[in-house]
């Protein structure tokens, strides 16, 4: 499975990794409720059973299998100083909330 | 056996007709010389042609499919999905309810009218308010129409406040109905025991406090302790305080929102007074208030003037009509029959009920996953995957493997404060035996996390459909039935 990253997320990512003794994961974290929200963020922890890795660049980055079926070829991680890691695109499920065109 | 399994559509077949009707003994017309052209489809309308037979297997095997209260244990959380007994239904079929008409004349619907009227005062009872509006169609509207009354209030004073303070425990409703009612919505947080923080609360008021929307028991299950020291703070700063009475199944005979200091009451009647879920509605939601509010309830109100019922319209600063007719009558109905089969006593018994079996089911549980607020609770109690998250199990995963034993899942990730959330309410109907049942799946499927954990991150495994990529169903949502997907699907399935 390949994602996307811009130099500015890679960069910074090599920075934590040095620096810091966990390993960086992108994380599913959901809200519910009436409907179900998912957004994504990368955060540095101890690895968790049935993980899985992506290698880019030499940066292993970690995903649980949650997480993993919501991360495709089109999934994008950058960085700002501004707004820090932001991956891909919040992923809201459920007829409450699903915009129609 | 196929057949159960499609679409209407796809068993429709051109010229099959589920009715036999007499031939027409008028003359035939026809319709373009009737009707201008642009109102004329160039194509019929791709409607299913099935046989009666046809329809109504396929209508039985849909509603197989489908989990309520009478398939089986239903524990979501902060929806109260008890028993709704059958005797509500009997007594909304009979005829002198079922063939009335609200464009009646009133003196030919007196019974129906006492009903209303009755459990106006019965609701008012329960909640120790001082009148009722039945019209409101659901919680939410309720919370919209108690609002515009808050709204009302404080502009008959010369007011216009513009902030409703909301704990963030609060049902999600809370906030959006402010939002619809035109005030801004501050959040408060919660302290470490999972109650208001009356410090955080003492900051936020001040005489811009229109109102506090509060449920008490809260979502966390936990009681508001220092409600009567909430009540006073909000007071004291001229606000009012709203009861969001989607947990009342904990406390009906025990306490009122009134005893507690609340001045609007909504109840939820599909939840505590056992009329139907099912379907997205109709449901009910009356709202409650104290004697300053009265003024602003809804018209037109039903009342009784000498021993006649009658419908008060005059009534110069009310908000208005929020429902046409007079609410959702048949779900009012169903209501009022629960309320008088049950009676005081059997009311409190509910409460008691639900409360010691969702104590039962917490401490059997507890071991297994992390308990942030273990304690006590009313209703309802919150546990979290937190332990399951960290071996790569989380908690929506959980509630699939659920649905491999025949439960409804507890609601999940709510409320928000609390990680990998599971909010579980058994209500007072379900029996010892189906709370252990229930438990040792739960225990099951936690020792599964550390023995076994792909039956869990690939469940369902024996529903009618297994686990949906909800990634495509978002971003691709079939959302109109057309043939060349029907066709498609085929060739996929295939």
């Amino acid at each position: 499975m390949m994602i996307k990253m811009t130099e500015s997320a890679m960069n910074k990512l090599k920075e934590m990794v040095v620096n810091g003794e966990q390993t960086p994961r992108i994380d599913a974290e959901i809200a519910g409720g009436c409907g179900m929200t998912v957004k994504f963020s990368i955060v540095f922890d101890e690895p968790r059973r049935n993980d899985s890795i992506i290698e880019m660049d030499g940066i292993q980055i970690r995903l649980d299998r949650f997480t993993k079926r919501f991360i495709d070829e089109g999934t994008q991680i950058d960085y700002s100083d501004e707004h820090g890691f932001l991956v891909g695109e919040s992923f809201v499920s459920s007829a409450c909330a699903i915009e129609i065109d | 056996m196929v057949d159960y399994n499609n679409l209407i559509f796809e068993i429709s077949r051109q010229g099959r007709v589920g009715s036999s009707l007499p031939a027409s003994d008028v003359e035939h017309v026809d319709i373009n010389d009737k009707l201008p052209k642009h109102l004329i489809r160039d194509l019929p309308a791709e409607l299913p042609e099935v046989s009666e037979l046809q329809l109504v297997r396929h209508y039985t095997a849909l509603s197989n499919k489908n989990h309520g209260i009478d398939n089986g244990f239903y524990p979501l959380g902060s929806c109260t999905m008890k028993y709704n007994p059958k005797i509500n239904e009997d007594v909304a079929r009979l005829e002198g309810f079922s063939r009335i008409h609200p464009y009646q004349p009133t003196e030919t619907v007196q019974g129906a009218l006492e009903v209303l009227y009755e459990l106006q005062e019965e609701l008012a009872a329960i909640t120790g308010m001082d009148a009722v509006t039945l019209q409101p169609s659901a919680g939410a509207q309720g919370e919209w129409t108690g609002l515009m009354m808050v709204k009302a209030y404080h502009k008959q004073k010369g007011e216009a406040r513009t902030k409703v303070l909301v704990p963030d425990s609060a049902h999600g409703t809370n906030p959006a109905s402010a939002s619809v009612a035109g005030f801004d919505t501050i959040t408060i947080p919660s302290n470490e025991h999972g109650l208001v923080d009356l410090g955080e609360l003492k900051k936020h008021v001040d005489d811009n406090t229109a109102a506090l929307m509060l449920t008490n028991p809260n979502t966390l299950g936990l009681f508001e302790k220092e409600i009567v020291e909430i009540a006073k703070v909000v007071h004291e700063a001229g606000g009012l305080l709203y009861y969001d009475g989607a947990n009342a199944n904990a406390i009906l005979g025990k306490t009122t929102p009134g005893q507690m200091g609340f001045d609007i009451v909504h109840l939820n009647l599909h939840k505590t007074f056992t009329t139907p879920h099912g379907g997205g509605g109709p449901g009910a939601g009356p709202v409650g208030v104290k004697k300053k509010l009265i003024p602003f309830l809804p018209v037109p109100r039903v009342e009784k003037v000498n021993e006649v019922y009658v419908l008060d319209f005059n009534q110069p600063l009310s908000i208005g009509r929020v429902k046409g007719y007079h609410g959702n009558f048949g779900i009012l109905l169903r209501a009022y029959t629960y309320i008088r089969t049950m009676g005081a006593e059997g009311l409190r018994q509910v409460s008691e009920s639900a409360v010691l079996h969702a104590n039962y089911l917490r401490k059997k549980l507890e071991p297994y996953f992390d308990a942030p607020y273990s304690q006590i609770c009313k209703h309802e109690f919150v546990l979290s995957g937190s332990r399951q998250k960290s071996l790569g199990v989380r908690t929506l995963d959980m509630a699939k493997r659920l649905l491999d034993f025949g439960y409804h899942p507890p609601t999940i990730y709510f409320p928000l404060n609390v990680e990998e959330c599971l909010m579980i309410e058994p209500t007072e109907t379900e029996s010892k035996e189906t709370l252990d049942a229930f438990a040792d799946v739960m225990i099951q499927i936690a020792k599964e996390v550390e023995d076994n954990p792909v039956v869990v991150l690939d469940a369902p495994h024996t529903t009618v459909i297994g686990r949906l990529d909800e990634v495509q169903a978002a971003r691709q949502p079939i959302l109109r039935y057309t043939k060349e997907k029907a066709v498609n699907r085929e060739t996929v399935m295939s």
